[in-house]
């Protein structure tokens, strides 16, 4: 499909030839699905073709609010729809539809302001993480990475997707950072929302002025299907470590020395009953800085540079985290003064000694590595390596803004969901009985994702879809409604889901509808104008 | 391996822009977090390291046919391989972008899709052995008067390899007249080729012309052998990348000689007390690492062999691929040398060593867009200049010779020197006797 000639004449007049194009080679870098996502559940048949999709019918450049506001209005005009895209890392940042406009914010790439008095930043869609912390730990404070890596937008995490990273205990999740917002709506009509929209500075998000972040974003955001944010306040935290990070190791195993009054521990548990105990006790005294569980085989993937050298450990047995270790939580321990530290580190310990936990005692090389991971998360990158194709980079989550009581449920669960498949030759990765990582976040709450590898073959497609059936068969056995999962609901997925969940997905179509009465932002990853013919449930197994 | 053999490794890019970027731990400030020249140029997707894996899998594929945008996409840029170190942080071996960038050129000179600017280089090359186009006859005149032995007529230790640019760049005679004084107030026993040294062919690969490596690396290679000596120097980054990864590539791995670049054997002479720097310098420098000299310089040796699986479905390569990160460069070699001279202040910038930023003058873009090598000059002489550095050093005459253009070009004033230019300061060489 080609653009409309006066919609080209347009966009390139607005733009200027060099910030519009429609050749099919640069297109292909807005089509190709890097990592498969959710739709591997629902469509098969997308999931591996990485041309398969929708292919934009051009690609352009704005620089800034003014001109997205415009391009949108072009849009409109023409009938054509738009996608804004930041770093584009993951398949929901691709077109959903044909006729499309992607709109690549490469260009809107500014650190506005950092405001250190009243902690936050005001940043554009191509600021990434890295470069916004690096920029922040100058002056003693620190923003939300998530687990994505470094090189995510936190514009597009904060307004248009949702995401958890190590430090989530201290600096929340991104929805919840997201404070004002500049949002061109689907018409193009630019908004300010929160207090930006009273020109009382971009601290807050609920005003004064109009706050309607729920409306746009919701839990899991409209991924680019509601109109395109172009600048936020965005909430940073505070960063006791006084001296800049140096760096140890060598490329690709990269760690950190340990900045004065920070201290890493690797605690492990004998059950999830005494693990989750020491969870709550660590929320309540607040003394961690960032807390993680992941699956323990992944952790030696972060210490070794290749899969062969991880995979030559793993059989020599001398990786230092093995599966003994898999009830745990990596914590780092951060006091703004001697005395802090020493109080926190202190009751640290004794939480997990007197959960009957134990600390590991790891390799300085070793710790370094991890504790980088514990501050400025690349795991997924570095995790990535093991094999790109996961059931839904998140795939059968099992809990987001949860009780923490529920982890023993959960692991359970996936472990026993899993064994079947992680047997020689099964569906998923071998990578350790379960697939799932966990946070005490904010801290007051559990947040859970669960990642499996699976390789690209029918066979192994077929045998994840079955095990995530299995899952949500468990879940809804225990609790009666899938109302646990809201990472699941992202474009179509919510007219399978939604009626589980209070019927989202009508209440989504009637605020899409309202907003974009053209249809003109890609619908594909939030929801359709239209009620679809109706879908069923995938069939869900019985668990026993 | 012909492109269409890449296609898993393709289908491996997750997208995940890194390739964009500095390594992900090295990312130290808002300001030098792009470590890709080509995207900071032409910023659609297309320019970076994994855009340009994209297209290689399209066109493979059959989805995308040549145009002039996208030949554009590709050949502005340097071949700096950036992409390969920070997309290796996360994927190790299992996407290799710089090395389906080069077999996306090699099929377009296949396609005879060449930019003209590369087809003038390659004529030059193939009439004159070289591709500035200056007579081959002319090749040692920058010698002239120095009184070197011919390293083909009579034997030495030390095979010096000038390589094209030092050759027939009148402006940087001074640095590699000054190189061989040095080594001859070393006592050193060296010669060179004169008037039959080479091309080493590696620019003309980078560039896709893969036949022209094969023929002039074996040539070069049977050049050193008739030689006899024990050491190949060369003063040219860009040479030295092509002995210790492209000369493997094409079959012809120089084993039985050491190969040796000027920062690392001015570093030993240093050490073995045959060149001393005592005259103060006093100059705050930074360092700019030559990509040929750092990343491209790491020794590598080609892979054959098979993806296995494990675990049921882990990739692992049978043999274990050598997995080049880009960390076995010379790095310190030049920062040695220039920390032993008295008075010089070395303050580093933030991309340095394996995630340096580019000069832009690499892989043949500065001659087929201007525009793309003097942006990328300047930003990286913006760099240099915040870090309070009086003047920028490198070691390599395509980089000298890029920031010097720039520099001309935009107006500018800001010292650029060769190490070896230092090093003779640090001798009185140049008061003495000046390097002419």
């Amino acid at each position: 499909m080609n653009i409309d000639q006066n919609a080209y004449d347009a966009l390139q007049s607005l733009l200027g030839a060099e910030n519009i194009s429609v050749d099919p080679a640069v297109l292909m870098g807005y089509r190709f699905s890097g990592i498969t996502f959710i739709e591997s559940l629902v469509d098969r048949s997308a999931a591996f073709d990485p041309f398969g999709g929708p292919k934009p019918i051009a690609v352009v450049l704005p620089s800034c609010a003014e001109e997205v506001q415009e391009i949108v209005r072009i849009c409109n005009r023409y009938r054509i729809h738009c996608k804004a895209q930041s770093t584009g890392y993951g398949g929901h940042a691709m077109p959903g539809v044909e006729n499309v406009v992607m709109v690549d914010l490469r260009k809107m790439n500014r650190i506005v302001e950092i405001d250190e008095k009243n902690l936050y930043a005001v940043i554009e869609p191509y600021v990434t993480a890295h470069q916004l912390q690096s920029e922040v730990m100058k002056r003693g404070m620190n923003c939300h990475v998530i687990t994505a890596g470094g090189n995510h937008s936190p514009l597009a995490s904060a307004t248009s997707f949702q995401g958890q990273g190590p430090t989530g205990f201290t600096t929340s999740c991104n929805q919840r950072n997201l404070l004002g917002a500049e949002w061109v709506s689907p018409t193009g009509d630019l908004h300010r929302i929160g207090s930006p929209g009273s020109d009382a500075g971009w601290s807050c998000g609920d005003g004064p002025g109009p706050d309607f972040r729920g409306l746009l974003r919701g839990f899991t955001g409209a991924a680019g299907g509601l109109g395109i944010f172009t600048r936020i306040g965005y909430k940073l935290y505070p960063w006791p470590a006084k001296e800049k990070l140096k760096k140890t190791g060598k490329l690709p195993v990269v760690g950190v020395e340990t900045p004065e009054n920070y201290k890493f521990h690797f605690a492990y548990w004998e059950s999830w009953d005494e693990m989750t105990e020491a969870a709550y006790h660590i929320m309540e005294s607040e003394v961690a800085y960032s807390t993680v569980r992941i699956p323990q085989d992944w952790w030696g993937w972060f210490l070794t540079p290749t899969n062969n050298e991880f995979y030559r450990r793993f059989q020599d047995g001398t990786l230092p985290i093995t599966r003994e270790h898999g009830m745990h939580w990596a914590t780092l321990i951060a006091g703004r003064t001697k005395t802090d530290f020493e109080y926190k580190n202190k009751v640290f310990q004794k939480i997990v000694a007197d959960t009957n936990g134990k600390l590991l005692e790891l390799p300085a090389e070793d710790e370094a590595v991890l504790l980088l991971q514990m501050i400025s998360p690349m795991y997924t990158q570095r995790l990535m390596r093991a094999k790109k194709s996961a059931l839904g980079m998140g795939g059968p989550t099992l809990a987001q803004m949860e009780s923490m009581s529920l982890l023993k449920k959960l692991y359970e669960t996936d472990i026993d969901c899993m064994k079947e498949y992680v047997k020689p030759g099964g569906a998923l990765m071998a990578a350790g009985p379960d697939g799932t990582w966990a946070w005490p976040s904010e801290p007051r709450k559990l947040w859970t994702e669960s990642v499996h590898f699976l390789d690209e073959t029918p066979e192994s497609l077929a045998g994840a879809t079955e095990y995530a059936g299995k899952v949500l068969g468990s879940i809804m056995k225990d609790r009666g409604s899938l109302a646990f999962d809201q990472r699941l609901m992202i474009g179509g997925v919510n007219d399978i889901f939604g009626p589980q969940l209070g019927n989202v997905q009508d209440w989504m179509r009637k605020i899409k509808n309202a907003f974009d009465p053209r249809n003109v932002s890609d619908h594909s990853t939030y929801i359709s104008p239209e009620p679809p013919p109706p879908m069923p449930m995938p069939p869900v197994p019985e668990f026993k | 391996m012909a492109l269409s053999e890449y296609k898993q490794n393709m289908e491996q890019c997750a997208r995940c822009s890194c390739c964009k970027f500095v390594a992900p731990p090295y990312v130290e400030s808002y300001q030098y977090a792009i470590g890709c020249p080509s995207i900071g140029y032409g910023n659609f997707h297309a320019y970076s390291g994994g855009g340009k894996v994209i297209t290689s899998l399209a066109l493979t594929s059959g989805v995308i046919d040549y145009s002039e945008e996208m030949l554009k996409t590709v050949h502005a840029c340097s071949m700096c391989g950036n992409c390969a170190v920070s997309c290796k942080f996360n994927y190790a071996e299992k996407v290799e972008p710089l090395e389906i960038i080069r077999e996306l050129r090699c099929k377009i000179v296949e396609d005879g899709q060449s930019d003209p600017a590369h087809i003038q280089l390659i004529n030059y090359l193939k009439r004159e052995d070289n591709i500035f186009g200056g007579p081959k006859a002319d090749r040692s005149a920058w010698a002239e008067g120095l009184g070197i032995k011919d390293a083909l007529e009579e034997k030495a230790e030390v095979l010096l390899h000038v390589g094209c640019h030092y050759s027939y760049d009148e402006t940087l005679w001074p640095i590699i007249r000054g190189a061989a004084r040095l080594l001859q107030e070393a006592g050193v026993d060296f010669g060179i080729a004169k008037k039959e040294e080479i091309c080493c062919g590696g620019r003309a690969y980078e560039m896709g012309y893969r036949q022209e490596l094969a023929s002039y690396s074996e040539s070069l290679k049977g050049r050193v052998k008739e030689a006899g000596c024990k050491i190949l120097l060369t003063c040219c980054s860009d040479c030295y990348g092509s002995f210790q990864q492209l000369y493997p590539i094409a079959g012809q791995g120089l084993a039985d000689v050491e190969v040796l670049h000027i920062s690392q054997y001015l570093e030993r002479l240093t050490k073995e007390g045959k060149l001393s720097t005592g005259e103060k310098v006093p100059l705050r420098v930074t360092y700019h690492d030559p990509c040929h000299l750092g990343r491209l310089g790491e020794p590598s040796q080609p892979w054959h062999g098979t993806v296995k699986k494990v675990l049921n479905m882990m990739d692992v390569t049978d043999p274990p691929k050598d997995v080049s990160f880009g960390v076995g460069g010379v790095y310190d070699a030049p920062r040695s040398v220039l920390q032993g001279i008295p008075g010089v202040e070395l303050v580093e910038m933030e991309r340095i060593k394996e995630y340096s930023f580019c000069c832009g003058a690499g892989g043949g873009a500065k001659e087929a867009y201007p525009d793309f090598a003097l942006k990328t000059a300047l930003e990286r002489i913006e760099e240099a200049r915040s870090t309070g550095a009086e003047a920028l050093v490198t070691s390599c005459p395509w980089c000298v010779r890029n920031f010097r253009d720039a520099l001309e070009e935009s107006g500018q004033q800001f010292p650029v020197y060769d190490l070896v230019e230092l090093v003779l300061k640090g001798m009185g060489t140049v008061k003495k006797e000046g390097a002419q």
